[in-house]
């Protein structure tokens, strides 16, 4: 991995068309701004690492969990 | 039998197959589906994978959860889906529920979208923070049913 050190309002360049700026920073974070060409997907990566898990949750769901919602649309 | 299988049995072949090119985030082997809604009026559909009945993910209209759910579908999603005319897009949100029912969520930051038009699909995560992928439905759910929605 390539290392560089930033302070706040510096820029790196990647490519010729990505600029990624340090905009704020403080102990905890820091904000980033990103400007990249629109088809270039910029992505928290948290985001993607728990739609991983809820899509294996949602695809090992319980028959009898259904069969105990249908009861309660047959209750309502 | 169980449920999915009856389903899986009655409604497969009626249905159109849905190919993800590239699988769904985290089952990137399974890659074509059928949409089928299960036996009684329940406002869910499955996402059932076509080579085995034991792979379905349970999917809901986001719009119907959540009427002010709104997003851009960006140019990468637009792209591999040589998506043309928004009408043919169909929009689902991937559902979780756990043993306790009442706490079931939806996934609203990584929506499924489907182009209708070529029956392909892709599951698109958001780049802003506005959604939860965990956002509770069960409130909602209880509203639709006891209002008879599809």
């Amino acid at each position: 991995m390539l290392v560089l050190t930033r302070k706040k309002g510096e820029s790196i360049l990647i490519g010729k068309d990505i600029r990624i700026t340090i905009l704020e920073l403080d102990e905890e974070k820091m904000r980033i701004g990103i400007d990249a060409p629109r088809d270039v997907k910029v992505l928290r990566e948290e985001l993607l690492a728990e739609t991983i898990h809820s899509n294996i949750e949602s695809s090992k769901f319980q028959k009898g969990v259904l069969e105990k919602l249908s009861d309660l649309n047959g209750h309502a | 039998m169980t449920k999915t299988v009856e389903i899986f049995a009655n409604n497969l072949s009626e249905e159109k197959v849905i190919t993800f090119k590239e699988g769904i985030l985290g089952l990137e082997d399974f890659k074509q589906y059928v949409l089928l809604s299960p036996e009684k009026d329940l406002p869910f559909k499955y996402l059932q994978y076509t080579e085995s009945e034991a792979v379905a993910l349970i999917v809901i209209n986001p719009f119907l959860y959540m009427p002010a759910y709104s997003f851009d579908i960006d140019d990468e999603t637009i792209l591999a889906l040589d998506a043309k005319e928004p009408a043919d897009i169909l929009v689902l949100a991937v559902v979780v529920i756990p043993d306790d029912y009442t706490k079931m969520t939806a996934n609203f930051t990584a929506p499924i979208i489907i182009n209708t038009s070529n029956m392909l699909g892709k599951q698109m995560v958001l780049q802003d923070a506005k959604y939860q992928i965990r956002t509770p439905i069960f409130e909602v759910y209880q509203e639709l049913i006891s209002r008879g929605a599809e």
